[in-house]
């Protein structure tokens, strides 16, 4: 069992706590869900449970952490390695191969293990997470739910008695949130206490056992995951709704869909290295109206608001804005885009300077500054903001030449419940004044909270469409694309089972 | 450098022959080709070139190929009008100028180019392990490799979110200001990496690195039949290049070129 005892924990560069008086249980085939605002220390206590807190960030650590009889506190990461096994949100920065074997391989190379045992392991994990086929793969070439089940694999490998994982579905589609769910349960069974730190609660929810909430340091619930019900409990901790809202309303009259002002693509086609990325996808928004785009990992929803906002020079097909039609390599610079790593698009030492980048009037930067709260941080660094706030600014950026049309990739990453509805204040805002909106998401919840219509892309073309009254339709219609993965749900289900039956066979002393 | 090349540094194809050689034998080989090339009699020089050209050919380097050929033509080119116009005689053999920059500037670089692209940067960092190389240079060398791949996303990131924002519209705009484009791609690329960065070392520590235990390479680095072929094969023909000096000297091979090219 992990014990996490009287823990405080103060980083070399801050002022305060960031843990204060931490205690926290969890047992073998336990798994529990810790959540929380942003910046409240759930990725900290991770980090303490996985000796990164002090050894790799700097800081003071205090109080005591079990795993059994062994405590962990003055073990150095390498040494905790061969208990604890941490999968992150990022798995393109946890890979520390270029090759899926080698990268099973890697932790074991440490374990003073003969190169027979490491082969065998690396064999019986590969067959159990049925990725034998992707063992001489390059990482780099691997789609996102791939790189999730491989980084399964890897913490799988180590034989490790106890899991953490951080924020493991921000970025998953449909079926590979239940792909990792599906391993949870696998690994609770193999009874390894799991510790799992999460924003979208709707799909954890269904393996977890017990709700920890930490806010400002401390905990302050403990308990059954009924909580997750409570209104005022979700709001007063800043937690995201735990299942998606059909009923969450509209303000009345906040979308006004203009017809005159439209951005369509008819025919759009792309081909990437020989493989259709885009295949004659066509698409409608309308100003003042929100469409949100779903689909799974490689269904073309990127690429096709990437030859939107002509980023994709190979695409042909025809973009009409307002009446005139474009090729896609002429669409540059009309239609504005924030991508999900905001951070990438701010290029200046000021959130003023920022917004002027593009040439935009004094009173333009003057009126954004006011319009989206960011005034008083007109001349803090961007890049030295928080997550939120440099969304914001990214946001206030593109909108700083005055497109009529807004394309947000994936906006609601790791986002807590606070951060998430001011981003749909924000949206219908922006809606409200006119701005068309597409959102590339995979989160229900700010479909039902935000958008108009919503449409389903897969292997690249729009299938299915969606009004707002047709919304409830949306759970569970997310299904992966014909040929790279099972149809349908029964299929999908069909296709967990033999990867849960793959753990049973390769492990049969479990 | 390209993504296709990050993909070649890490997806295996283990029955390819040449790919499945050990590390040693081809840092061997390309330090037997650097010799001769450099070294070697010129009798040998078009045999090592037609040896490195298969080489080449056989890693599916064509693209390569050419582009040494036609970049060694071109150094030709300029090296002799640079020459013609300095000295009132030019270059005084340019035929055989042709052969050595043909023969021993593709031969050296194209090996280079096998070694990089039929190596798994893995299987690179065993080989340099076993060779007793230390550990402080295989590393860093590993870790900056590994960087590459996610360095390029991120370069690509910014550069897409310059365009859409109107900062920058194309190649030859970042070509006219390139101080401006300097100043505004700094700031995300240093913060980026370096955030990227200090992930990769965390995920590195959590998994087991850093600690005393020595390192198990689960492909060691072994001499099997076929490198032993090769091995053998190697030193075969280079006792057969330093014989073929005193048989066929310099000066009569140079006089037979001039009289094809020239």
């Amino acid at each position: 069992m992990l014990s996490v005892e009287n823990v405080d924990f103060r980083y070399a560069a801050t002022a305060g706590d960031v843990l204060r008086g931490v205690n926290l249980r969890v047992a073998p085939g336990e798994l529990v869900l810790l959540t929380g605002p942003s910046g409240a220390g759930k990725s900290t206590l991770l980090d303490c449970v996985n000796g990164l807190g002090a050894a790799a960030h700097g800081g003071e650590f205090r109080g005591c952490i079990r795993f059994g009889e062994e405590g962990l506190g003055r073990l150095a990461p390498w040494e905790r390695s061969r208990v604890v096994a941490t999968v992150r949100q990022n798995p393109a920065t946890q890979f520390f191969q270029l090759n899926v074997g080698d990268e099973l391989a890697f932790t074991l190379e440490y374990r003073d293990l003969s190169v027979g045992q490491i082969a065998e392991r690396v064999a019986s994990t590969s067959r159990a997470m049925q990725i034998d086929h992707l063992l001489h793969r390059d990482i780099f070439s691997l789609s996102s739910g791939e790189r999730q089940r491989v980084a399964l694999a890897a913490m799988h490998a180590t034989h490790a008695p106890l899991l953490l994982f951080d924020e493991p579905t921000a970025n998953l589609d449909a079926p590979a949130t239940d792909l990792m769910l599906a391993c949870m349960a696998r690994f609770k069974r193999e009874r390894r206490a799991i510790l799992v730190v999460e924003h979208r609660l709707d799909a954890i929810r269904s393996v977890a056992d017990r709700l920890v909430v930490i806010d400002g340091g401390r905990v302050v619930y403990d308990g059954p995951l009924d909580a997750l019900d409570d209104e005022a409990f979700c709001s007063r901790h800043c937690l995201r709704h735990s299942r998606a809202r059909s009923f969450i309303e509209l303000p009345p009259g906040a979308h006004h869909p203009d017809d005159a002002r439209r951005l369509s693509a008819r025919d759009v086609r792309w081909v990437s290295r020989r493989k259709t990325v885009l295949d004659n996808a066509a698409l409608l928004i309308r100003g003042g109206e929100c469409v949100g785009i779903r689909g799974t990992n490689g269904a073309g929803k990127t690429s096709m608001a990437r030859a939107l906002c002509g980023l994709e020079k190979k695409a042909r097909g025809r973009i009409d804005l307002d009446g005139r039609e474009f090729s896609p390599a002429k669409m540059l610079g009309r239609v504005a885009y924030v991508a999900q790593q905001s951070d990438r698009q701010l290029f200046t030492d000021s959130v003023r300077r920022e917004l002027s980048g593009g040439g935009a009037t004094t009173e333009t930067v003057n009126e954004l500054l006011d319009r989206f709260h960011l005034t008083a941080l007109a001349d803090r660094h961007p890049q030295a903001l928080s997550g939120g706030e440099r969304q914001r600014v990214a946001i206030a950026a593109a909108m700083a030449s005055d497109p009529e049309f807004l394309i947000l990739d994936e906006p609601t990453g790791g986002m807590d419940g606070g951060r998430f509805a001011a981003l749909v204040a924000l949206l219908r805002d922006l809606t409200a004044r006119g701005v068309g909106l597409l959102l590339i998401t995979h989160d229900l919840e700010l479909l039902h909270a935000a958008c108009d219509r919503a449409v389903e892309m897969r292997e690249g073309r729009v299938v299915r469409e969606w009004e707002r009254n047709e919304f409830e339709l949306l759970d569970g219609a997310e299904n992966p694309p014909a040929g790279s993965a099972p149809k349908g749900e029964g299929d999908r289900k069909a296709a967990l089972k033999t990867l849960t039956a793959g753990f049973v066979a390769a492990n049969p002393q479990r | 450098m390209s993504r296709a090349f990050v993909t070649r540094l890490g997806e295996r194809h283990d029955d390819d022959f040449f790919e499945g050689l050990d590390t040693r034998v081809k840092i061997l080989t390309v330090f037997v080709v650097t010799t001769l090339a450099i070294a070697g009699p010129l009798a040998t020089q078009l045999l090592l070139v037609t040896f490195v050209l298969a080489l080449a050919l056989s890693a599916g380097l064509w693209r390569w190929a050419i582009a040494a050929v036609v970049f060694s033509l071109l150094t030709w080119m300029v090296l002799v009008g640079v020459a013609t116009r300095l000295q009132s005689g030019g270059v005084e053999d340019p035929a055989g100028f042709l052969v050595g920059i043909m023969a021993r500037g593709n031969a050296i670089f194209l090996t280079a180019a096998w070694l990089i692209t039929t190596t798994k940067l893995y299987d690179f960092g065993v080989a340099l392990e076993s060779l007793r190389v230390p550990v402080a240079m295989t590393l860093p060398l590993t870790v900056a490799v590994r960087f590459i791949p996610t360095l390029l996303d991120e370069m690509n990131g910014i550069w897409d979110a310059l365009r859409v924002r109107g900062l920058v519209r194309s190649p030859w705009d970042a070509a006219r200001h390139p101080k401006r484009v300097f100043d505004l791609v700094l700031t995300p690329a240093v913060l980026r990496s370096l955030r990227l960065a200090d992930e990769l070392a965390c995920a590195a520590e959590t998994r087991g690195m850093g600690g005393v235990l020595r390192r198990t390479p689960y492909r060691p680095s072994r001499m099997r039949g076929k490198d032993c072929v090769v091995t053998a094969a190697l030193f075969g023909a280079t006792a057969l290049c330093v014989a073929s000096a005193f048989v066929v000297p310099n000066d009569v091979i140079a006089g037979r070129i001039n009289l094809v090219v020239g």
